[in-house]
């Protein structure tokens, strides 16, 4: 009987409501950010810095590593933008005479890298960590979140310096050192969301017609625990780009790269943190911006999943 | 006693939760462990395509009782046989099984996914089992959506369950259920959340399907007129135990325990010229924890004797149905017969005294 029913139902109608429903979704999202102010600024600004991180080296005026000299062929030695304008550096010179809007453009691409690898390894962890520990329960979950709170009970400077030290200061270690200490958050969280999740009349459907354990974790349970994951994401990303800064200012950060901790850490060392407004500040306010920006669409993402924010 | 004709047997089943908690109690052991019986030893068997339902106020255990014979939660004790062969150890495990016993949810605004398209949701069993190629599965998927009377099957194949009313989405939970061709089915409270206009075009369906498919349905209600027009048999559960079972029309028309009168004479009569009084028993059902030996019903029961605390009644058969109690036990009745309340007897109701057997 269904042969021209079959024929009817064309394999990409199938393709084509999914893509409705993604767009729909999308479109829920967006709007919600439109009718966020701040959430729409975040947007704004984080393109701009995505841009910069995708183009930053051939956007900079100067090799960030060049030793600017003047005319009379002096080292700009920390100079002020008043003083280095007409030399191209236009935000003023560190006391090696690099440019500091080229050190700035170019640390974009850290800050960015590590935020995102960072919380997505960290969060990737904490909701794996989280289905694990509440779909199973019992023990599985009293072992699982014993370590989430010693997890909660490391503190996080000590912790890094000592692994820092121990695996070396690059940009590897240093993500995964960052997530190691960010899956806390989701696991705990997500793992709540599970367990509600687990009750509902759907996983026993589920259960009804054999579907395996992985299967009901995977397939049912975590695409309805997705929006508090991605809200998760959101902020991870937020400490994670903290967190880097704060090692590179501690002397942590890989040396090989430019990044605005370490262009903070280099003003502190050279004592010019006190004076040098225009190596200071630049980096500070770059942080600032992307930081607040992920945090305010981290906000308004949270209407979604808490919807009694929505008034 | 295994019969040949029965798709599933239950035979003494327990489902016992515990219900232990106090920290103190739970650290030293202190005081007695306790358990809530939710189930509390049911023996029922249901034929090839019959209709059993299965009444009782809430928290009777009649929904832990449908779960528990699924294998949806474990049973404490008991076994449940399944065309004969005892599967209770393996009843959440065996793949078979899975595809014989299904379930329908009481509500369908939460058992459906909301991830999941109509089409994925009634495709998932197929795919979890392996049956069949894509192509196959699709048609089955297709054919079933028919079935459940969704026309035309392709336009609600793609729709994602927020966008179905509670009837459909009732319908999708079905086509569900029977897409692997089960042999037996638990509908629990099927009906209870939909639109009164659409629960006979529900319960409709699930009958012909019942006889298209030759399916056994446990029909779990608290709702007893929709039982007696459903069902070929009905048992009554009061406290995780069957009080009364029989056939429906004889349960409903003529009540033996004196809670299926009390819950039948509760139900009211479409028939404005006829009118019936109600029984009215008294005080709320008793906390399922640490229950007093004897017949649960005794403490509300406007038949009560003292002879009903001693002990846990049995069934015993009257007519065509079997009741828990011991207004039916003709030994202990022929000496004390006198002491049957008389508006048990002006109610038109059969004492053992003039039963017709």
């Amino acid at each position: 009987m269904s042969t021209d029913i079959r024929d009817r139902l064309d394999a990409t109608v199938e393709g084509n409501r999914r893509l409705a429903k993604l767009s729909k979704d999308a479109g829920y999202v967006w709007g919600i950010i439109r009718g966020d102010t701040l959430a729409t600024i975040g947007v704004v600004i984080i393109l701009g810095f995505l841009f910069l991180a995708l183009f930053g080296p051939m956007l900079a005026p100067h090799d960030p590593g060049d030793n600017l000299r003047g005319e009379d062929g002096q080292l700009l030695r920390t100079d002020s933008p008043t003083e280095t304008f007409s030399e191209g550096a236009y935000l003023g010179t560190t006391n090696y005479g690099e440019d500091v809007l080229s050190q700035v453009i170019v640390s974009v691409r850290v800050s960015v890298f590590v935020g995102l690898l960072a919380a997505l390894i960290a969060v990737f962890i904490g909701a794996n960590v989280a289905l694990i520990s509440a779909y199973y329960g019992g023990r599985v979950d009293d072992v699982l979140m014993r370590i989430v709170d010693i997890a909660y009970g490391l503190p996080f400077l000590p912790f890094v310096i000592v692994l820092v030290f121990i695996f070396g200061s690059n940009i590897w270690n240093i993500v995964f050192v960052i997530a190691a200490v960010l899956w806390r958050d989701s696991a705990r969280v997500v793992r709540s969301e599970v367990l509600t999740q687990k009750q509902r009349p759907y996983v026993k459907s589920a259960r009804a017609i054999g579907a395996s354990d992985l299967r009901i974790m995977y397939k049912h349970i975590f695409p309805n625990v997705l929006p508090l994951v991605g809200l998760y994401a959101a902020f991870a990303v937020a400490y994670a780009i903290i967190y880097e800064a704060s090692l590179a200012f501690l002397g942590f950060g890989d040396p090989e790269l430019y990044s605005w901790g370490q262009m903070l850490f280099q003003a502190y060392h050279s004592g010019a943190i006190r004076f040098a407004w225009w190596w200071v500040l630049p980096p500070g306010i770059c942080l600032m911006l992307l930081v607040m920006a992920v945090f305010f669409i981290g906000r308004s993402l949270e209407e979604i999943t808490n919807p009694e924010l929505r008034h | 006693m295994t019969d040949p004709e029965s798709v599933v047997e239950v035979a003494d089943l327990k489902k016992q939760f515990s219900a232990d908690d106090d920290l103190f109690n739970r650290l030293f052991g202190w005081g007695e462990p306790k358990t809530v019986k939710a189930v509390d030893g049911v023996s029922l068997d249901i034929r090839e395509g019959e209709a059993l339902g299965i009444a009782g106020e809430s928290g009777c255990g009649k929904t832990t009782l449908g779960e528990t014979l699924l294998g949806l939660t474990e049973p404490t004790a008991g076994t449940v046989r399944f065309e004969g062969e005892d599967v209770t150890d393996r009843l959440r495990t065996d793949p078979e099984l899975r595809t014989k016993l299904q379930i329908i949810q009481q509500d369908p605004y939460q058992s459906i996914n909301p991830r999941f398209t109509v089409f994925n949701w009634i495709k998932e069993p197929l795919d979890v089992h392996n049956i069949g190629t894509e192509a196959e599965r699709e048609e089955r998927v297709l054919e079933t959506l028919e079935l459940a009377g969704l026309r035309p099957a392709e336009a609600f194949a793609s729709e994602y369950p927020s966008e179905l009313s509670g009837g459909e989405r009732q319908r999708v939970g079905i086509a569900r259920a029977i897409v692997l061709n089960p042999s037996f089915v638990v509908a629990d409270e099927p009906t209870s959340m939909l639109d009164v206009s659409v629960r006979a075009g529900v319960l409709d369906l699930l009958n012909r399907l019942q006889r298209e498919m030759g399916l056994a349905v446990m029909y779990i209600s608290h709702d007893i007129s929709l039982l007696k027009h459903t069902c070929d048999r009905i048992a009554i559960m009061y406290l995780g135990k069957v009080v009364e079972q029989g056939p429906a029309t004889e349960v409903i028309n003529d009540p033996k325990h004196p809670y299926t009168q009390a819950l039948v004479s509760s139900t009211p009569i479409v028939d404005p010229d006829e009118s019936r009084t109600p029984i009215e028993i008294e005080g709320e059902v008793p906390d399922p924890v640490n229950l007093d030996p004897g017949c649960r019903f005794a403490p509300r029961c406007p038949a009560a004797m003292p002879e009903c605390r001693e002990g846990e009644p049995r069934l015993y058969d009257v007519g065509e149905q079997r009741a828990r109690c011991i207004l039916y036990d003709e030994e202990l009745m022929a000496d004390a017969s006198p002491e049957v309340p008389p508006e048990m007897v002006s109610d038109g109701m059969k004492t053992p005294g003039n039963r017709a057997d």
